[in-house]
């Protein structure tokens, strides 16, 4: 039986990589339920692979790794999906095409991925940011950054004055390059 | 703080606004991650499905072409529990890819909490046979174990 610190390790692993494999997926063209094949998939091939796995361990050295077992995954869905859609048209192009094209989409995904990790960081940098702020400060930080409403809109729609608006804007920004500097710790890549 | 972080930020924030609400599957992973822990599977490459049912140990089977399961000796896997069918549903194989169908069983066939009559499997699918669990595997030529 694997003790109390192994499943922390783990909820903490699934709690960084599960939105970030689910969307890397879903940009790479698989449907909602094609994208939690692909999670799940990954996750067994991990558990199977790495049965003494500790995410403390090796969380630094741990995404590239990632990236060979969940693109085979997202391969897998689509020669599967492909299938299902034989079943109904038998006019479609035989699966075995997708296996040859694998070794090329993931030289390709290498770079997307790394792209999509920062992005990723910077979302739950965001969400984390947006649990420290006042709830004001967060929706004019929301309206004039990540929206780019002009700042004159911002301050007849929340009714605060201009120069409180770049106020909220630096807080927030510098809360977020300290939220970052904390989850790269937290994942060992600081 | 440069423009191109706002840039990056402003990219990041659009894109979770447009993907889908995502359904988290998390309870029944770790459930799943926590058998397997627990019976780890066999290291020949091949198809299994680790059969978990009430009062007896979890084992694996080897799956092969057309088994079949179900409670009595017609089956080709026999499994002990309420609610499964003379012969339940049967396994196949598309090239390296699995399914499982039912076999027109009286409480019908569930793949991760939802009905199916055929369904391709993933590893690590949980199917329904009345009381019973399978959970799907497949060990693949290349992979190997990391210690």
């Amino acid at each position: 039986m694997q003790d109390v610190h192994d499943a922390q390790a783990w909820d903490q692993f699934y709690q960084y990589y599960r939105t970030f494999v689910l969307n890397f997926a879903r940009n790479r063209g698989c449907s909602a339920q094609m994208a939690q094949d692909v999670l799940q998939e990954s996750l067994i091939t991990l558990t199977k692979v790495m049965p003494n796995f500790r995410y403390d361990r090796v969380k630094g050295r741990y995404r590239t790794y990632l990236l060979t077992i969940v693109s085979s995954r997202i391969v897998d869905a689509f020669r599967r999906e492909r299938k299902y859609q034989e079943f109904r048209n038998s006019d479609d192009e035989p699966a075995e095409r997708l296996d040859t094209l694998a070794d090329k989409w993931v030289s390709e995904w290498e770079h997307d991925w790394e792209k999509q990790w920062q992005q990723h960081l910077l979302i739950q940098a965001l969400e984390r940011v947006k649990k420290r702020v006042k709830p004001y400060i967060f929706e004019s930080f929301r309206l004039y950054v990540l929206e780019q409403r002009p700042a004159s809109e911002v301050t007849t729609t929340m009714d605060i004055p201009e120069n409180t608006i770049y106020q909220h804007r630096r807080r927030v920004i510098a809360m977020l390059q300290e939220e970052i500097e904390a989850i790269k710790l937290e994942i060992g890549e600081s | 703080m440069s423009d191109d972080f706002e840039r990056q930020l402003v990219t990041a924030y659009k894109q979770t606004q447009e993907s889908d609400e995502l359904e988290d599957n998390s309870l029944r992973l770790r459930k799943t991650r926590m058998l397997l822990l627990d019976n780890p599977p066999p290291f020949e490459p091949g198809a299994y499905i680790l059969v978990v049912q009430v009062d007896v140990a979890p084992y694996w089977s080897t799956l092969s072409a057309g088994l079949t399961i179900g409670r009595t000796d017609e089956a080709g896997l026999k499994i002990v529990g309420k609610w499964v069918s003379t012969v339940h549903c049967k396994f196949n194989q598309d090239e390296s890819d699995w399914f499982v169908e039912d076999l027109e069983s009286t409480n019908g066939l569930q793949v991760n909490g939802t009905e199916h009559d055929r369904h391709f499997l993933s590893e690590g699918d949980a199917i329904q046979v009345g009381n019973c669990l399978l959970i799907f595997l497949q060990v693949r030529e290349d992979e190997t174990l990391i210690q």
